[in-house]
């Protein structure tokens, strides 16, 4: 278990800074591409003679930076606990149940990473033995789809650990948010799972 | 029988706390299985996943999630509270008109309801309490205010309209958004004035006068540049609303660091994460409802849902009242984008087809329908008994739900009555594009 735990910690750490760089470039793309549109804009206003076409690789590159952090910061809102879930059953468990709840939503993570898993893979797969390439910058369309065979990997990886901790963050949830849990008698509510 | 499987499964989902995008993901899934192999309906799923965030126009989001981290983190929020206090805290139950006034300046600024909610919430909440106000009151007041954020540009959530709608110009749905915002938050305004007089809560603010309340308008003008530089360039066609946010987030670096100073660089990469791990939760839900929405076309839903509402085609306004009574209820569990996402391919064909019934050409129709139906979507998010915005006012007022409701109940039917004007006077929404041009 301590195992899982020291490698999630290790994967969560180099996720971080793997995302904060994606992020980075795909800014500098897409203000690249408005620096050249602009000075496509102005050089054709003025009549120069250079050709200035605003280029079509910067709107792909930055489209397939998008889906890469968009499907592995998926990953890691689950792990940082940002995806809304709904309170209201939830309260009105008994601790073992809550307990027995929040191991069924990792159960349920785990089902839908293992989805993104299998469904991605045969993506990859399927679109790689096809050749289908991205229309501008010709790069395998298997390159975008890994995004999500990889990101179900990671939301595995990490539901797996809290499979087993489900007791602790129960107590730990329920030290967290006291004030806002609603009395029982018109228990509803919603919390970060 | 499709649907009814559905149903089933996505609530029991949700009610066992499963994160609604997991929840709408599984759901999709177990209703694909009626039809399709398990292979087929996991790589359906994985497909919509990746192809709804490998798309140009949707880059806006994380820009604009980010350029509005930028500016929550850096000073903003504080500088629009001052500005609004100086304002308008003279008025009956001055702090609460004050926190009406902050949040839909902070919410046209960072266009999320969220965000909102915690921004201005953290100042204005205490400083309420403090003078009397009760708790919940604040609360549910701040988490409705909120939400105007969402209708005002530049707002995440009419650009994923405009991909769905297919056709939609942004620029001309970002102006059709200003007047039904305009309105909802005058309405908040004197329902917040009422309510305060009528409970005795808090106090009158004496006129700082016109020199503080200029020194505060310039405290907050770089952020307004910033507005309308962004509208401005998707607007007049200058820029792509993807462009013009990457705009933004170059001119909030610049006025975050530069300028108000709260933040360092050493701040960036913490600021970068959020919005990553932000943007992935947004994107995991747009990915999993977009999987929803095509279940849905694949079992004939919209052509279901035209012939059970086609029974009051002889009277348009009930088919609209139907529309907007489903959609507040499903609102209420439902988050905006995946509502966007899984209702507009079913109910815009209708109104659509009724348009000439409203005076409208289909054009216009889809205007006057994304804004209609993302007020609605909005107005879910504090819905009683349970909303996202209402969670976060209950946990910064240190207030249970329960506590919150009573005073809720005043205020949210302020904003039906909002909706309602607004769903019912296609003028209200068309007129600002019209008048510049745009339809």
């Amino acid at each position: 278990m301590s195992v899982l735990q020291s490698i999630n910690a290790i994967i969560e750490r180099w996720l971080g800074r793997f995302l904060i760089s994606l992020t980075v470039v795909m800014i500098a793309t897409v203000l690249w591409q408005v620096l050249t549109r602009l000075l496509a804009r102005i050089a054709v206003h003025h009549q120069w003679a250079l050709q200035l076409a605003p280029s079509k690789w910067t709107e792909e590159l930055a489209s397939f930076l998008l889906a890469w952090i968009a499907l592995l910061g998926g990953s890691l809102a689950l792990r940082r606990g940002e995806h809304m879930g709904y309170d209201s059953l939830y309260l009105d468990f008994g601790a073992a149940g809550r307990a027995r709840c929040l191991r069924f939503v990792q159960l349920c993570v785990i089902l839908f990473g293992g989805l993104l898993l299998v469904g991605g893979a045969m993506l990859v797969a399927m679109t790689l033995e096809l050749q289908q390439t991205t229309p501008a910058l010709r790069w395998p369309m298997g390159l975008v789809y890994l995004a999500a065979p990889f990101s179900g990997l990671l939301m595995i990886s990490f539901a797996c650990e809290r499979v087993y901790l489900a007791e602790s963050e129960e107590v730990l949830l329920a030290h967290s948010e006291p004030e806002a849990s609603p009395s029982s008698g018109s228990s509803s509510g919603v919390g970060r799972s | 029988m499709t649907l009814a499987l559905l149903a089933g499964v996505f609530t029991l989902l949700l009610l066992l706390r499963i994160p609604v995008a997991i929840a709408i993901g599984l759901s999709a899934f177990a209703t694909m299985l009626v039809d399709l192999p398990a292979l087929a309906a996991a790589t359906t799923l994985a497909q919509r996943s990746v192809t709804s965030a490998f798309t140009f126009t949707l880059l806006a989001i994380p820009l604009f999630i980010l350029s509005g981290k930028l500016l929550a983190a850096g000073g903003v929020a504080q500088r629009l509270v001052r500005f609004a206090r100086a304002a308008v805290g003279w008025m009956p139950g001055g702090l609460a008109v004050t926190n009406v006034l902050a949040n839909l300046l902070f919410g046209s600024i960072t266009g999320s309801a969220a965000a909102t909610t915690s921004g201005i919430g953290g100042f204005m909440i205490p400083a309420m309490k403090a003078e009397g106000y009760p708790r919940g009151f604040a609360a549910a007041l701040t988490a409705t205010a909120a939400t105007t954020g969402l209708l005002l540009p530049p707002s995440n959530v009419l650009i994923v309209y405009a991909m769905v709608a297919g056709g939609v110009s942004v620029g001309a749905l970002f102006l059709a958004g200003y007047l039904p915002g305009l309105l909802l938050c005058s309405l908040l305004v004197i329902v917040a004035a009422w309510m305060s007089k009528a409970g005795g809560y808090g106090k009158r603010d004496v006129f700082p006068g016109w020199r503080v309340l200029l020194l505060s308008a310039l405290g907050i003008l770089p952020s307004f540049v910033l507005l309308m530089i962004v509208i401005g360039g998707i607007v007049s066609g200058l820029f792509t609303a993807t462009e013009a946010s990457a705009i933004a987030v170059l001119y909030a670096l610049i006025l975050v660091l530069g300028v108000y100073r709260e933040i360092s660089t050493r701040d960036l990469p913490v600021l970068l994460l959020e919005t990553a791990s932000t943007t992935g939760m947004v994107f995991l839900l747009i990915g999993t409802s977009v999987a929803l929405a095509w279940v849905f076309a694949y079992a004939n839903v919209p052509e279901l849902i035209a012939q059970w509402v086609g029974v009051l085609k002889e009277h348009p306004w009930a088919v609209l009242l139907a529309i907007n009574v489903i959609l507040l209820l499903v609102g209420t569990f439902l988050d905006v984008t995946p509502g966007v996402l899984i209702f507009t391919p079913i109910f815009l064909p209708l109104m659509v087809g009724l348009a000439p019934e409203f005076g409208l050409t289909g054009d216009e129709m889809h205007y006057h329908f994304g804004i209609v139906l993302v007020f609605n979507l909005c107005l879910g998010l504090v819905s009683p008994p349970a909303g996202t915005t209402l969670f976060i006012g209950a946990s910064i007022a240190k207030c249970s739900l329960s506590e919150l409701n009573r005073p809720l109940i005043p205020i949210f039917a302020t904003g039906v009555i909002a909706l309602l004007i607004v769903s019912y006077t296609p003028s209200l929404t068309l007129w600002l594009p019209r008048f510049l041009g745009l339809l």
